[in-house]
């Protein structure tokens, strides 16, 4: 069903800063081996990587600061056709929206771990960061393993 | 009640679909014939066409329309900005805007697909970026696939009420000539040994893709009434989604992460209550629904957020293939076969199965329907749903 992985097909895998750079602090940190997420400057209060505006009072403003990136599992889905495969995402694969412990943000990434482990919403998982040979920027998974 | 409640109503209609990659025209061809048969299913002159209103993108605008036309004057082009198939309904709303505020008086709403002018197939690079695509997530499938697990394991709505809708929209499919699966019936064995494609959907599940065109000739519903024709009444039409609802869903308000988009935000009521306070009609009044399935799960999503099936566990009683099928059942759904049955021309094919319920002319009539509902695409950043009535709902 799916192809190997790293054959001369395999493309670049899409990642790394937006065109606007906006989220460029969030991956120069997987670089450095932290999780960094945007913060309000004014309010405090948290933004996903990406977004431009605190939608609480509305400053520009924002500072990147280190997350732990542990979490709990949010939803997830099991991919079971090889949607991505040319990028060397080989089905079956699962992908969860990991709610984090210490802030109010989702992240989505895959999880990496045992497959014959089922997914359940309120798993605790954490995040590691990896390095995929198609990839130009560290990406971060996420495992039901491993030191908590 | 509000000023669009009656005034407009949809006079002509018209649909037909292809495999997919089958058309033997381009887009813009097909989308002319539905305009065409749609004027004559009216009786009124394509020159007197003055309004196109589309969505989810494409090249065939408003002043390309009117140019291949001939029309005697062009007073209204618009596209739903935003949501995809989410603006399926919101098309025909802005139409029926459109002939309310007096911009334009007879105004069609249309959609056309194929394969190979636009094809649909593929992960979708424009539409996902760098925070989902590392990780799998790349196609509608993947972010539909993402609330529906939650909708089932956290909510609790059980997964029959995802296999009953596609159920339901089969054994409709069985009175259909034209639909893709007439002569193909599908049972729960059948439906189970789908291929699963993203967990929780099954490939029973998915929405075809076809090649087509569809299109919804509207005017005032004093002309309406003029043509003698058994007309499908606007009696609302509302679109939108709660703020903080997108398809970036990894940090939205917890609450509603499950709705399709239809249901109350943190500070609004939300779509679904618009559409409701605008008709003047209640949930438990509408007597058939046509809801856009891109998956099945996000169609239980509408049901649930439009008040017409209860939320959680409940679902699981009411979603019964005979409440769902016509002509008896309490709330028969997607009549034609809908968008996994029927065709998918991104939807917009239900919204005519809508018409015909109003018009009497549905395979699967159901007996003295008045009220008549369209939910747009779910799930979408931007959703949308239309209630139709008779002349006697006005």
């Amino acid at each position: 069903m799916a192809r190997p992985a790293q054959s001369s097909t395999t493309l670049p895998l899409p990642c790394g800063p937006a065109s606007d750079e906006v989220d460029r602090p969030y991956w120069d940190g997987l670089r450095a081996g932290r999780l960094l997420l945007p913060r309000c400057s004014d309010c405090g209060a948290w933004r996903e990587p990406g977004r431009i505006l605190c939608d609480g009072c509305w400053s520009f403003a924002v500072d990147w600061a280190e997350v732990r990136a542990a979490g709990r599992i949010f939803t997830w889905i099991r991919s079971r056709r090889d949607f991505m495969d040319d990028l060397d995402v080989l089905a079956p694969y699962e992908t969860v929206v990991v709610a984090l412990d210490d802030v109010p943000v989702r992240l989505l990434g895959l999880l990496s771990d045992d497959a014959a482990l089922e997914p359940e919403i309120g798993q605790a998982v954490a995040g590691w960061i990896d390095e995929p040979a198609n990839a130009a920027w560290p990406v971060l998974r996420w495992t039901r393993e491993g030191d908590r | 009640m509000s000023a669009l409640r009656g005034a407009t109503a949809v006079v002509g209609v018209a649909e037909f679909h292809y495999p997919r990659g089958t058309a033997p025209v381009g887009e813009r061809a097909m989308v002319l014939r539905a305009i065409l048969e749609a004027c004559a299913d009216a009786g009124i002159s394509p020159r007197e066409v003055d309004g196109f209103c589309s969505y989810a993108g494409g090249d065939n605008s408003g002043p390309v329309l009117a140019s291949e036309l001939g029309i005697d004057e062009l007073r209204w082009s618009s596209m739903v900005w935003g949501g995809g198939g989410g603006g399926a309904a919101a098309a025909i709303n802005a139409a029926a805007a459109a002939i309310v505020s007096g911009q334009a008086e007879c105004v069609v709403a249309f959609r056309g697909m194929s394969q190979a002018d636009s094809g649909r197939l593929g992960y979708a690079k424009y539409y996902f970026d760098n925070h989902y695509l590392p990780h799998g997530a790349a196609t509608p499938a993947h972010v539909c696939a993402l609330r529906t697990q939650r909708l089932l394991e956290h909510d609790g709505v059980p997964a029959s009420a995802m296999r009953n809708l596609v159920l339901a929209a089969y054994a409709h499919a069985q009175q259909n000539p034209s639909a893709a699966a007439y002569g193909k019936p599908l049972d729960e064995a059948g439906y189970l040994a789908g291929a699963p494609i993203v967990e929780p959907f099954r490939l029973y599940d998915c929405s075809r893709e076809n090649d087509g065109a569809v299109a919804l000739l509207l005017v005032s519903a004093e002309r309406a009434k003029r043509l003698g024709t058994r007309a499908a009444h606007v009696l609302a039409g509302v679109q939108g989604a709660p703020g903080g609802y997108s398809a970036r869903n990894d940090s939205e308000d917890a609450s509603i992460y499950t709705s399709a988009g239809f249901g109350p935000g943190p500070r609004t009521a939300g779509v679904a209550a618009r559409l409701w306070k605008q008709a003047g009609v209640a949930p438990s009044e509408v007597d058939v629904v046509q809801v856009y399935e891109n998956f099945s799960g996000p169609a239980v999503a509408s049901l649930i957020d439009h008040g017409l099936c209860p939320p959680g566990p409940g679902a699981g009683e009411f979603m019964t293939v005979e409440n769902l099928t016509a002509p008896a059942g309490r709330l028969p759904v997607n009549t034609a076969g809908g968008n996994v049955a029927d065709s998918f021309v991104n939807g917009m094919g239900l919204a005519v199965e809508a018409v015909r319920q109003i018009r009497g002319e549905s395979v699967n009539q159901v007996t003295g329907a008045e009220t008549s509902l369209f939910i747009g695409g779910p799930m979408a950043p931007l959703v949308s749903s239309v209630l139709f009535g008779s002349a006697s709902t006005l």
